[in-house]
């Protein structure tokens, strides 16, 4: 009797099993329509990195040593303890492994890889920032992260013999930052200025905010060397392509389908960067105890004031004004920025390369790994606040599992120079 | 039902709109405006700032120079708009305007409301349109 029991019980797992094979299968061959959409996801597709109208020294190979040496030097802190690689470490894609950043406090987000984002025309997962050189400023005031200052920045490269060599070849003679008359120790400019800072001409409070706008480029040139690398999905996708055989497993394949097919993922996370660059609410939680985050509607006021945006005085300089007639324009992503109640608790979509080694998920690390993400998207909650525009997947288990086999296969390490992973030697 | 009915007819003006090219614009007849919407952008492609050209006319042809117009739109599916804010800017030309600051993110059914306050009447178009 009890082996009649066990042979049954073995007979419908196999039979279970097999049934699941069979709709896990991957399609074979894919439609036309299939391969073309795996295609404009394939790294191969990404075009060159344009260049930025609003940094002259954006290409500059010199501005990114500049920019490399500021993004490890802990000296660009109100301790000296804290650098951009504090919260974007190299050997975790750019990120710190965090729930939220902690720096000299605690940050309010989750840190976002660095990676790619240089083809972004917004920053920050609420999109506060309208350019690399731009978003690369404002941590290094924010008093829980660097907490320092423009003018204590300007000091330190004033003062510095290779940073001022170097900032003066790409940007012209510094001001005359010896003068603490007129450039005080002290003077804060942001969150609040202080007396300081207010007290001083307006001219000079301009030339500072000159250099540390330049040093934001300066990052940023920096910054947009961090590029992708090839991937196992990149290979399947050349694979396809070219008509040779490819090495990819069945789960991955079947993960694929479901992510251009039935889960529908590729309407937001579509081309080779896997983002469309766009705000969504998808109903993500808010960290345990804090009130839901606003997203992308809070960041539209300091957007359009920011001295440093596309169209502020810091930018407006290195080329043509804005012209709203041209429709190849620069600023025309901050001219025509959207707005509405749609975007209340939307945050930008992040992009799903190098997944591997940026847990947790989401802008406040809400997601432990990457079972809890599809998991949450296979539910689709209602949102906190605003309105999910998602809905539920209603995956299988074994879906999802196949998902995750896809994501995991887009994991590459990133096309980066070895100098340019590490702190700058000496 | 109803989304049956909308797909039925979303399948047939959709793909239509879908295969808009220069000399076949995206045509909206109302009650008393007719616009005629031309993107720049050919192909029509996601993640990309563009304009359209637009004609605005009445029922019997004649041009519409509007007192307001104004453009935006969304993806009903999704509840959400524009990724952008468009401008529609008049060019001079009787009738004849651009739409600045065009962008879609997302693949699926779009849909673009043009708001015409014009001959002391109020309309809005709307032109169906998937991606």
């Amino acid at each position: 009797m009890t082996r009649l029991r066990l042979a049954a019980a073995i007979l419908i797992l196999a039979l279970v099993s097999l049934v699941i094979a069979y709709v896990q299968r991957p399609p074979d061959p894919w439609t036309e329509d299939e391969l073309n959409l795996i295609q404009s996801l394939a790294l191969y597709t990404l075009p060159p990195l344009g260049g930025d109208p609003t940094n002259p020294v954006a290409d500059s190979t010199q501005a990114a040593i500049l920019g490399h040496t500021i993004f490890f030097d802990t000296r660009f802190s109100a301790t000296a303890g804290v650098a951009c690689s504090t919260c974007h470490q190299p050997a975790l894609n750019f990120t710190d492994g965090r729930v939220v950043s902690l720096a000299i406090g605690q940050a309010k987000r989750n840190a976002p890889s660095i990676i790619g984002t240089a083809y972004s025309p917004w920053l920050y997962w609420d999109g506060r920032k309208d350019s690399l050189w731009s978003q690369a400023l404002a941590p290094l005031e924010d008093p829980d992260e660097h907490g320092g200052d423009r003018l204590q920045f300007a000091h330190i490269v004033y003062a510095d013999p290779d940073y001022r060599k170097t900032y003066e070849m790409l940007f012209g003679p510094m001001p005359n930052l010896a003068n603490r008359q007129r450039f005080p120790i002290g003077a804060r400019a942001a969150p609040q200025p202080n007396s300081l800072w207010l007290a001083m001409d307006e001219a000079d409070r301009v030339a500072v905010n000159a250099v540390f706008a330049n040093l934001g480029r300066a990052i940023a040139a920096y910054e947009r060397l961090l590029l992708p690398g090839f991937s196992r999905f990149d290979q399947y996708a050349l694979a396809l392509r070219e008509g040779y055989d490819p090495n990819y497993t069945r789960l991955e394949k079947r993960g694929l389908d479901l992510f251009i097919n039935q889960a529908n993922c590729t309407q937001c996370h579509n081309g080779p960067l896997f983002t469309n660059n766009a705000f969504h609410n998808t109903g993500l939680l808010s960290r345990p105890g804090h009130l839901p985050d606003t997203g992308r509607i809070g960041a539209i006021d300091s957007l359009q004031s920011d001295p440093f945006n596309c169209l502020g005085q810091y930018a407006a300089d290195t080329r043509q004004q804005a012209d709203p007639v041209n429709p190849q324009q620069r600023c025309a992503e901050l001219i025509f920025m959207g707005t509405g109640k749609t975007l209340v608790g939307a945050f930008r979509t992040p992009s799903l390369r190098n997944l591997a080694k940026t847990q947790p998920y989401g802008h406040a690390g809400q997601f432990e790994n990457l079972k809890s993400v599809l998991q949450h998207y296979n539910n689709a909650p209602d949102a906190m606040i605003g309105h999910n525009e998602a809905k539920p997947l209603n995956l299988w288990p074994w879906e999802l599992n196949a998902l995750e086999a896809f994501l995991l296969s887009l994991q590459a390490p990133p096309e980066v120079a070895p100098r340019w992973m590490n702190p700058p030697a000496g | 039902m109803t989304a049956a009915v909308y797909l039925l007819v979303c399948a047939t003006l959709c793909q239509a709109n879908a295969q808009a090219r220069e000399d076949h614009p995206y045509q909206v007849t109302g009650t008393y405006f007719v616009a005629s919407l031309q993107p720049a952008l050919q192909p029509l492609v996601i993640n990309q700032i563009h304009r359209w050209r637009l004609q605005l006319t009445r029922l019997d042809g004649s041009p519409v120079v509007a007192d307001r117009l104004q453009v935006n739109g969304g993806m009903p599916a999704h509840d959400h708009g524009l990724p952008t804010g468009p401008v529609a800017q008049f060019t001079g030309e009787p009738g004849r305007y651009t739409l600045y600051g065009m962008k879609f993110h997302m693949q699926g059914d779009w849909q673009i409301y043009l708001h015409i306050e014009a001959d002391d009447r109020s309309e809005v178009l709307t032109l169906n349109l998937r991606l």
